[in-house]
């Protein structure tokens, strides 16, 4: 079982710089939030080409060279990036690092280490063989976009659904089988051989002998006939599958203009937005500058509404000096307690009050205090514009243009997935499938023939091996029992296929129909059956099979993919992108509530709005690990971020 | 000596003041004239026409036009009281106003500015317009 640890990559597409994800436990869901444009899919790529080697469009294999990071391209004058995976697999560490560097012209290193240590190229390509086979990649690396490859499975005549019937048996480990069968079958071979040189050595059994070793030798040209013309075959449907995909994507066009139909009225409706969010913001303009110094402008304040307040004391204070010296002037008493006052005391008081009292001493002082208010009022004014409103019509408008970027990006996208399919292409690529298509029906023509062929050189090499058992000659025993045990090992596993293939099939159908089942809420559609082809039918509760909507499809998808994660040779974790494409929203909260039964890591890569988070949180509980966000820098460089770690 | 009736972008900063215009959003001059002013006082530039200033040979503003209500010549006494201010404000918003552009286009060259909500510090004077 593999399980990652950490994902490090290095100027990959939009991941400018070095960034990481790391898995600190080996069960549990992984969710990474993205918009459109954001770099999801090239994040996807980034674990594929991380395990792989290998960079998968929407379309084709694309080269390596289109996701060197365009910015740190242009800094250094040529293209590279890095991937390094940390995984764990049967209790040894792993480090795959993968770098692609055109420094001097583009070429692609690997490095895998195993504890801490270097393995060489040869160790290294086995080990990866054996740890994630690439043959069998689409069940970890799984893009909901193609999930409607799995219906080629229920086509009898789809050359596509026999490739994938060849990979399901592949990820379920039944070539192993078949292997074991073939080794035999050569074992088998050598001894009947040498039974017929220790016949041949005879003077008794010569003529007989060298006829049996002419039979075989016979058998084994047409036998090396035979599996060349297999394997043409097989090569042939390969190539008529990828045809057949290559001409799926012509449907997909039209899929495609209709949503850049739809995203070009998205855009307009934004522009339309953008401008008025604009026009409002404008209108502020004018008093912008006032904003700007609304903040220091408050801080002065304060400390002139304590400079007008102390000008206003000081006035009121000169006041009541001129009220005092006038009452000195006129009456006898105190001013302020109205006793009598010694002469001497009055011309004092007298004294001390004529300059506060002075007329010049007022005026400076109604002055002092006018240019305070003066400051106070011009201070006023600036405090006065509301710096909010400016900073919420900013944001308003700065939003309504990424997320009109983002739509541009992905119209941008579109267009270009548009124009790399032409209509002289789908000529050529239909003329191609029927040639090959007729190319295979004759060559399974020439295989059955070589079949029938085949079987009546067998029964020809049986019938002799019988006259030569009546002869008196007896070919040395350890030889004969290795001939007789190992025919019989032959037979064995060729039987044992047939099993095993059955019980896979039995297991297959009835973890898909219990994750089924969790998946859907209709009580009529009691599970799954599974065809001959790993096709999977629904079953109501009458036992019928079930006309089936594209979302259902989807859901019968996911719970195939499940099943044959749990009954896999080879097992890791699954990275999804775009899973829930056909899915409504309550089917949708259904597959992200069973995420965690779908394998035991599982990074699911979403957006904001495709599912309600806060219920995805409650129905995952402690099985949500992590979850991560992808945050624009610019349109060339994106950031990954913890979003919350539990 | 008597104040300004005119005053005049530098070349600099008359070439900053274009590139702002599309990058703020900022489509009146004067507008984005005064924005420089605001954002050298807000940053306490100084007086001084040293290399920060530019070199003459922009355009001419008038500054009855640029300043209808005389709230710049009035801020700038405040927050630049020394007397030569005092008695001669426009000098002083001529030489901010440029300056302060020039730093503003350095700040957008650097990212400190992205939009003119960068320019607005809204926490404070949210409090002081709520009390």
């Amino acid at each position: 079982m593999l399980s990652l640890l950490r994902l490090t990559i290095q100027d990959f597409g939009p991941y400018r710089g070095l960034q990481e994800m790391t898995f600190p436990r080996d069960h549990g869901v992984y969710i990474v939030y993205g918009p459109n444009g954001r770099g999801k899919t090239t994040l996807h790529n980034a674990f594929r080409y991380a395990l792989y080697g290998q960079i998968l469009g929407r379309h084709h294999t694309e080269h390596a060279r289109e996701l060197a990071n365009s910015e740190a391209r242009k800094q250094a004058g040529y293209g590279s990036f890095e991937t390094t995976l940390d995984f764990e697999h049967d209790g040894d560490q792993y480090r795959l690092v993968r770098r692609y560097d055109e420094t001097e012209q583009p070429h692609e290193l690997m490095l895998l280490e195993r504890n801490g240590m270097p393995m060489s190229q040869d160790d290294a390509e086995k080990a990866l063989q054996a740890v994630a086979p690439r043959s069998v990649s689409q069940f970890f690396l799984f893009d909901g976009e193609l999930l409607r490859q799995y219906e080629n499975l229920l086509e009898p005549d789809s050359e596509e659904g026999v490739a994938l019937e060849q990979a399901i048996e592949r990820v379920l480990g039944i070539p192993i089988v078949g292997n074991a069968e073939a080794d035999v079958t050569e074992v088998w071979h050598q001894a009947e051989k040498q039974v017929a040189e220790q016949y041949a050595a005879h003077d008794a059994t010569r003529r007989m002998g060298l006829s049996l070793n002419e039979a075989q030798d016979v058998r084994q040209r047409m036998q090396d006939a035979h599996d060349q013309l297999a394997q043409r075959i097989d090569t042939a449907k390969e190539r008529v599958a990828e045809l057949e995909a290559m001409l799926r994507e012509q449907h997909k066009a039209e899929r495609l203009l209709g949503s850049l139909d739809q995203l070009r009225t998205q855009e307009s409706d934004l522009k339309l937005r953008e401008q008025t969010a604009a026009t409002a913001l404008n209108e502020l303009m004018p008093e912008l500058w006032k904003a700007v110094l609304s903040q220091s402008a408050t801080g002065r304040l304060t400390a002139i509404d304590a400079e007008v307040q102390a000008a206003e004391a000081d006035l009121r204070g000169a006041a009541a000096a001129a009220r005092d010296l006038t009452h000195l002037h006129h009456q006898p008493d105190c001013p302020v307690c109205h006793r009598d006052l010694p002469n001497d005391l009055r011309k004092e008081l007298v004294i001390s009050l004529e300059t506060a009292a002075s007329g010049s001493h007022h005026e400076a002082m109604q002055e002092r205090l006018a240019h305070a208010r003066h400051k106070q009022a011009t201070l006023q004014r600036l405090t006065r514009q509301d710096a909010r409103l400016v900073t919420e019509r900013d944001r308003a408008l700065r939003s309504l243009r990424l997320e009109r970027q983002g739509v541009k990006e992905e119209i941008a996208s579109i267009e270009r997935q548009l124009s790399e399919i032409g209509e002289d292409k789908v000529r050529s690529l239909t003329n191609e499938r029927d040639e090959r298509q007729a190319q295979i029906l004759r060559d399974k023509e020439r295989l059955e023939h070589s079949s029938i062929e085949l079987r009546g050189q067998e029964v020809d090499i049986e019938a002799l091996k019988l006259q030569l058992s009546k002869q008196s000659v007896r070919p040395d025993h350890t030889v004969e029992l290795k001939d007789q045990v190992s025919q019989e090992l032959k037979g064995l596993f060729g039987g044992a296929i047939d099993a095993y293939r059955a019980k896979l099939r039995r297991r297959v159908e009835e973890h898909a129909s219990a994750i089924f089942r969790e998946l859907t809420d209709e009580p009529d559609y009691v599970g799954l059956r599974i065809t001959d082809r790993y096709g999977l039918e629904i079953i109501d509760t009458d036992g019928e099979t079930v006309r089936r909507s594209a979302g259902y499809e989807h859901l019968v998808a996911l719970s195939l993919i499940a099943a044959l994660q749990d009954s896999a040779a080879v097992r890791g974790p699954v990275v999804m992108d775009y899973p829930f494409g056909r899915l409504d929203t309550h089917n949708t909260a259904r597959v992200v509530a069973a995420l965690p039964r779908m394998a035991r890591q599982v990074i699911l890569l979403s957006f904001d709005g495709e599912f309600d988070r806060q219920a995805a949180l409650r129905a995952l509980g402690s099985n949500l690990i992590a979850e991560f966000e992808l945050e624009r820098v610019t349109s060339k460089h994106t950031r990954i971020l913890p979003r919350r770690t539990i | 000596m008597a104040d300004l009736k005119n005053i005049a972008l530098t070349i600099e900063a008359a070439q900053t003041a274009t590139d702002l215009k599309s990058r703020l959003g900022v489509t009146e001059q004067m507008d984005l004239i005064r924005l420089g002013f605001a954002y050298a006082v807000a940053h306490e530039l100084d007086l001084n026409r040293d290399s920060a200033f530019g070199t003459r040979g922009g355009s001419n503003y008038d500054t009855g036009g640029l300043d209808q209500d005389s709230l710049m010549a009035e801020t700038v006494r405040i927050y630049y009281p020394q007397p030569e201010v005092l008695a001669e404000p426009y000098r002083a918003v001529e030489t901010l106003m440029n300056k302060g552009l020039r730093l503003l286009g350095e700040h957008w060259q650097q990212g400190i500015v992205g939009s003119v909500g960068d320019l607005v510090p809204t926490a404070l004077v949210a409090e002081h317009q709520h009390s």
